[in-house]
């Protein structure tokens, strides 16, 4: 039979590399970037990738030859834009929000700055992904008025067909399922967190 | 001295305890490594920060403690496949030190979070005090607890008859 004591002296023996090579090696396939790290450049490849998208919107609008009759039709390059950077300024948002986590706080303090955050991203999604597609389906909307005026109907048929489908496709299918897994994940770990608040807590004395 | 320098010497002088640490929590020494990457790249993010309120190593220990709690959270999963898998690779009959040393990781990291993170501190033989300042749990709860999770260690390691 073992005590304390002699588990204590068992631990402080050895060397960090002795144990390195006793344990099994870990499946390293699943391991990444901190927690933290990897939600913050998440936010910031997002924010990064719709920057480029307006960048490259406004350029075709200015420089793209494509004698547009109608202002509106422009005007809806200029939301569409506005849109992505409306959408960058939520993204860099979240990832100062992040940021703001302060790891150096006590364990339980650290562990609530997490759980407002899950519960702020819980929310978040649950409007900033529709209403972005609302508004984006306008500019849309607005931008193929002149797009697809004269055009053989078949034509505007089979695009219209292709852009819908896509869009239904990614928002009843690829959206749906992403939110879905994204406020299963949340929920999870909000869960993990209070029992993990729970356990820092106060302990009755064990009477021996 | 400047922040590359300070950070030098806070690295070698707590890079060891903390991996073990992390080590004791995850019973996974690549994981362990992980955490232990993340703890100081967050204590450089966060050097400017420290005003000298606590000890340096009370400050270290708590974000390697916030870095371990927050991060298990995504790897909970992953950490009892590996930590199962690794008491079932065990032989039946325990009887290098290495192997003892083997069955004390895994199970450490059998017992909850905060406890695996309470008893590998007691275990680096870190005052009370200082387990009390890292975790933010009173004195008095903090005996309580590590009574407890003696008590509970001690059994989980005697019930594989090791000793």
């Amino acid at each position: 039979m073992a005590d304390f004591d002699a588990l204590k002296n068992m631990w402080q023996q050895p060397t960090t590399e002795n144990v390195d090579r006793i344990l099994p090696p870990a499946n390293t396939s699943h391991h990444s970037a901190g927690l933290k790290m990897k939600l913050q450049r998440e936010q910031l490849l997002g924010a990064i990738m719709l920057v480029i998208t307006a960048i490259l919107i406004s350029f075709m609008a200015l420089y793209g030859n494509f004698n547009f009759v109608h202002w509106y039709t422009y005007g809806a390059m200029v939301l569409v834009c506005i849109i992505c950077l409306v959408q960058t300024a939520i993204l860099l948002a979240t990832y100062k929000r992040i940021k703001r986590i302060d790891e150096t706080a006590l364990p339980a303090l650290h562990l609530q700055q997490w759980e407002t955050y899950y519960a702020f991203r819980k929310k978040q999604i649950r409007w900033n992904m529709p209403v972005y597609y609302i508004l984006l389906n306008i500019a849309m909307g607005i931008y193929f008025i002149e797009v697809f005026e004269g055009r053989p109907i078949i034509n505007v048929t089979i695009l219209l067909t292709i852009y819908f489908g896509w869009m239904l496709f990614s928002w009843f299918y690829l959206g749906k399922r992403k939110l879905k897994q994204e406020n299963a994940r949340l929920q999870k770990i909000m869960d993990e967190l209070k029992a993990i608040e729970g356990q820092l807590g106060l302990e009755e004395p064990i009477l021996s | 001295m400047n922040q590359q320098d300070q950070f030098t010497n806070l690295y070698n002088e707590f890079g060891e305890g903390i991996k073990k640490l992390c080590l004791g929590y995850t019973g996974d020494a690549v994981l362990a490594q992980d955490l232990l990457q993340e703890t100081f790249i967050a204590v450089w993010n966060n050097m400017q920060k420290f005003r000298g309120d606590a000890k340096w190593s009370t400050w270290i220990y708590r974000i390697a403690a916030n870095t371990c709690l927050a991060h298990l959270r995504k790897k909970k999963d992953t950490v009892m496949d590996v930590e199962n898998t690794a008491l079932a690779m065990l032989p039946d009959e325990i009887n290098t030190k290495e192997q003892e040393i083997q069955l004390l990781y895994k199970c450490i990291s059998r017992l909850a979070e905060t406890d695996r993170l309470i008893i590998t501190l007691v275990m680096e033989d870190k005052p009370y005090e200082e387990i009390a300042a890292i975790t933010g749990i009173t004195e008095n709860n903090l005996r309580v607890k590590i009574y407890r999770i003696k008590k509970q260690l001690t059994e989980i390691y005697n019930s594989y008859g090791r000793l």
